[in-house]
């Protein structure tokens, strides 16, 4: 046995006296802190494995119920609807677009129309609705004469205001109307009514004008519209077929539902009878009894009926197919507007999908087996790489992580391309370049950033970001930006630059640190074969410090993917899939995120339901993907660590 | 290590008297707290909770001196499991309770009674400077569902139809699919807001947003109401408007007698005058 190590601490002292004892309770403390925070993360770890587990047997156990009441039989001859129901409407839209490019003028004469009664509107509508109170209250009695008369005084001084072009944000711009013209809108509103909120004659007549104008532009078009509503009726039997079909399911479903639901209420009464006290048990028991009032479905039988129409369906089918070929033989080649020819020709490319989409349903529909068994690697698979989270949904939930995974994946990838040049940019000037005194100031004003709260960050970026991008965009001179005119005021970017903004100080202080761990011979080394200060710092100190400085980006990442109230207030909340056919612009989308959705559902799902469980399973997945990063970030660190000697 | 026996004497004297002098104020406290003022704890839907109960309760509290409120309006389904577990004394819903829900209150004990509180109308909104001002019931549901995908398949100025709507907690984001949709699912591209106040402000923002909202907030700044069929969605026109539907209140029947005063008052005629106020369609 080794000898103790004799104590430092001279003999006589009281920390002498009190001896082993005190030191091992303090040993022991600290000792049992480090333990039980370990404890708490396991405990951490096996509450969400336990909650998050249970899913994927539960979620079966719905898509069996989706098979075996027949729902899934109808939505594959809806994916046809669906599919028609998308070409109609990009012929729809090339439709109008080629009638509305012949009336542009007229159009914007009756929107800046619009605008200036808008905008008078708005300006009096305090008076105006104060007036409208007033006359609503009083009802059957005479108003007050002086009341009304000073409201009316009101809304007269605020009128003649905004006439003046003094209110609000100033007279709306109406380069296409004559001055004459606008001075007659304005006129005419100030002359009706202060409670009257009919439209001024002249905008009436620009929009009649402009009815017109479409209709006259309409007139060459007749054909292409006749042909394009022929299409559509195509697929009304298919329609009516999908409709009624989906009626007869749903029954089943809900029948079937409801019949486990009782079951599952006698169980849950029987269960709290067992532990009630005694004058409340007889009470559950008798409840418990009389729970289960319905009988088992008999799914063979409840499906016949839809099952006998597959004949229907296949002509209904045909004539959506026969109805595709007509219609692709009556579209003009080409269109005179730009927008509405592009309408066209993406008709014309997804018409090769739709014609495949249509030619193999009735063959699905004919395989189609209810009582094949939902696989559990197709259920694990169809969570991993489902394009649709449906939740709280009349018809079907579906549980798939795609399009949220694409959000969080996009939104970080923005949010690390700006966040790196920043961060790491910064370290460098800071460590190489700054002066004693810039240090001083420089980092600490960084570091800083971390102490914003993240759900002050979304609201800067609701209020300020968000709008004035909106606004830039619209600008004439960013036109040439892919994505601009922005749509939506809450997207990706949006909410990818505020957290770019979150990570920078991650970023910089540990690329700092990997800097500065960079040592000095190397620099004086440098120095001494003559190269200058850049030269030092590119060729020599940046790459020594590259595994660190990767280290820290992934730990921004890390950082970035689990953050969650930014993106919840953000980034738009839209489930699906960006379309990126947009190109780069398609950053410019809404799109909703792994945490994000946490956020907004787990404090609405019943307890212990398959939704409950399929977000446990979402925040397993984030607990993994982030313990990845930082676990490769170690790694990074331990692997090509300098040694300082 | 034990203190010297004199002044260890004292200290504990100190002490005990100390504690007991604490605990003798706290709990004289509680008391007097619990006497002055009863609170009356109330959950649930968005659309009730977010104007029309704070007023009623204001009126209320104008009456019974001293009732203390706490609101938390979160959406529908929050209501029945906080019913459940006894923090709340009354839940409001924007739909009828499910089956369910009702059954995980009765294992705990409670039998949930269910008041109608008020109707209300689902007000479809547009951008102001959006030219459409009425659409048919039909086109709202091809708008919702997707299928109509640009403004000018219906009439209006050319341009990508943004959708906003409720989140999945809410009553409304149901009664909307039910209503108005015929129960098919929301278009993917919908974006779903946190609340009422929030689709109304994205609407004015996005001169090609489109979304629903209660009769309350359809005279939010920034947009305009939409007629449905031609119908106008004014109180008036309840029994003929399309999205028309019942809230309700549940509270347990063992329920203090305050808090089924309060449902009482709520649903008598002078609540019912503050429902009509506020932009509800009372229930008589």
């Amino acid at each position: 046995m080794p000898e103790p190590t004799p104590s430092q601490v001279p003999a006589g002292h009281p920390f002498r006296r009190k001896g082993r004892s005190t030191e091992g309770l303090i040993k022991a403390f600290f000792g049992g802190n480090a333990a039980l925070t370990i404890v708490i993360l396991v405990l951490i770890i096996v509450f969400l494995l336990r909650e998050g587990a249970g899913f994927f047997p539960a979620y079966r156990n719905e898509l069996q119920n989706y098979r075996k009441s027949g729902l899934e039989f109808v939505d594959i001859a809806r994916k046809d609807l669906t599919a028609h129901e998308q070409m109609v409407s990009l012929l729809n839209r090339a439709y109008f677009a080629q009638v509305n490019s012949s009336c542009r003028a007229e159009m914007l004469r009756s929107q800046e129309a619009t605008s200036i009664v808008n905008y008078l509107g708005e300006a009096t509508a305090p008076a105006h609705d104060a007036l409208a109170r007033v006359k609503e209250a009083s009802g059957e009695n005479a108003t007050p004469p002086e009341l009304l008369e000073k409201l009316s005084a009101k809304y007269r001084s605020l009128l003649e205001e905004a006439l003046a072009g003094k209110s609000g944000e100033g007279f709306p711009p109406t380069p296409h109307l004559s001055k004459d013209e606008q001075k007659l809108i304005c006129d005419q509103v100030a002359a009706r009514d202060p409670l009257s909120t009919d439209d001024p004659a002249f905008a009436t007549e620009l929009q009649a004008a402009l009815s017109a104008r479409q209709e006259q532009a309409s007139a060459p078009l007749a054909s292409f519209k006749e042909a394009i509503d022929a299409f559509q009726s195509t697929s009304s039997a298919l329609d009516t077929l999908v409709s009624e079909t989906s009626d007869t399911v749903k029954a089943t479903k809900e029948a079937a539902v409801l019949h486990e639901i009782e079951i599952k209420k006698r169980e849950t009464l029987l269960e709290a009878a067992k532990s009630a006290k005694p004058e409340l048990r007889a009470q559950l028991e008798a409840d418990a009894a009389s729970a289960v009032t319905t009988e088992p479905v008999d799914f063979t039988a409840a499906m016949a009926p839809v099952l006998a129409r597959i004949p229907e369906f296949k002509d209904a089918n045909a004539a959506m197919t026969a109805g595709l070929t007509e219609v692709s033989s009556k579209l003009p080649a080409t269109l005179p507007d730009e927008k509405a020819n592009r309408y066209l020709k993406a008709f014309r490319a997804a018409t090769p999908a739709m014609v495949q989409e249509t030619a193999d349903t009735v063959g699905k529909l004919e395989a189609w087996r209810a009582d094949v068994p939902v696989a559990m690697g197709s259920t694990i698979l169809g969570f991993i790489t489902g394009r649709d989270w449906i939740t709280g949904g009349e018809w079907q939930d579906f549980y798939g992580i795609v399009p949220l995974f694409v959000g969080s994946l996009m939104i970080s990838v923005i949010a690390l391309i700006i966040a790196i040049p920043f961060g790491v940019g910064a370290a460098i000037y800071t460590n190489q370049l700054a002066g004693r005194r810039q240090q001083r100031f420089v980092k600490p004003t960084i570091e800083f950033l971390q102490a914003i709260p993240s759900v002050v960050l979304g609201f800067v970026g609701i209020a300020v970001l968000g709008t004035l991008l909106q606004e830039v965009s619209t600008l004439d001179a960013f036109s040439w930006v892919p994505g601009f005119p922005i749509q939506q005021r809450l997207n990706m970017f949006t909410a990818g630059c505020l957290l770019g903004l979150m990570a920078i100080p991650t970023i910089f202080t540990l690329s700092e640190d990997a800097i500065n761990n960079v040592p000095s011979a190397f620099a004086e080394a440098s120095d001494a074969l003559g190269a200058s200060k850049l030269q030092t710092i590119f060729r020599v100190i940046v790459p020594a410090a590259v595994s660190g400085i990767l280290a820290a980006v992934l730990l921004g990442l890390g950082r970035v993917i689990g953050e969650t109230m930014v993106v919840l207030l953000v980034a738009g909340n839209r489930i699906q899939i960006p379309d990126f056919t947009e190109g780069i612009g398609s950053v410019f989308q809404p799109a909703h995120t792994l945490t994000g959705i946490i956020a907004q559902e787990l404090g609405e799902v019943p307890f212990g339901s398959v939704h409950y469980r399929a977000l446990f399973v979402v925040g397993i997945l984030l607990f993994i993907i982030v313990l990845a990063i930082n676990w490769t970030a170690q790694r990074l660190l331990r692997r090509f660590r300098i040694s300082q000697h | 290590m034990p203190p010297s026996p004199r002044t260890g004497g004292n200290s504990t004297n100190t002490m005990r008297t100390t504690i007991r002098t604490t605990f003798g104020l706290l709990a004289g406290a509680v008391l007097t707290a619990t006497a002055g003022a009863q609170s009356i704890s109330i959950k649930g839907s968005d659309t009730l909770g977010a104007k029309l109960v704070p007023q009623l309760a204001e009126s209320f509290k104008a009456k019974h001196a001293g009732v203390k409120f706490e609101i938390a309006a979160e959406g529908s389904s929050t209501a029945f499991p906080a019913l459940a577990n006894g923090t709340a004394q009354i839940g409001m819903s924007s739909r009828k309770a499910k089956p369910e829900e009702i059954t995980a209150a009765r294992s705990k004990g409670i039998k949930l009674n269910e008041v109608e509180a008020c109707h209300d109308m689902i007000v479809v909104v547009v951008n102001k400077a959006n030219p459409i001002k009425a659409l048919t019931k039909d086109q709202v549901a091809k708008i919702f569902t997707g299928q109509v995908k640009d403004w000018s398949e219906v009439g209006g100025t050319p341009g990508p139809i943004s959708i906003y709507t409720r989140n999945t907690s809410s009553g409304t984001y149901k009664d909307w699919q039910t209503l108005a949709m015929g129960g098919r699912n929301y278009a993917g591209s919908a974006q779903k807001m946190a609340g009422t106040e929030q689709i109304a402000q994205e609407v004015a923002k996005n001169k090609n947003g489109i979304g629903y909202v209660g009769l309350a907030f359809a005279k939010a700044s920034g947009v305009t109401d939409v007629k449905i069929d031609g119908v106008e969605p004014v109180a008036a026109n309840a029994k003929k408007y399309a999205y028309s539907r019942a809230c309700y209140y549940y509270i347990p029947e063992s329920a203090d007698a305050l808090a089924k005063e309060f449902v009482a008052f709520a649903t008598g005629s002078e609540g019912q005058e503050i429902c009509r106020k506020i932009g509800f369609v009372p229930n008589h």
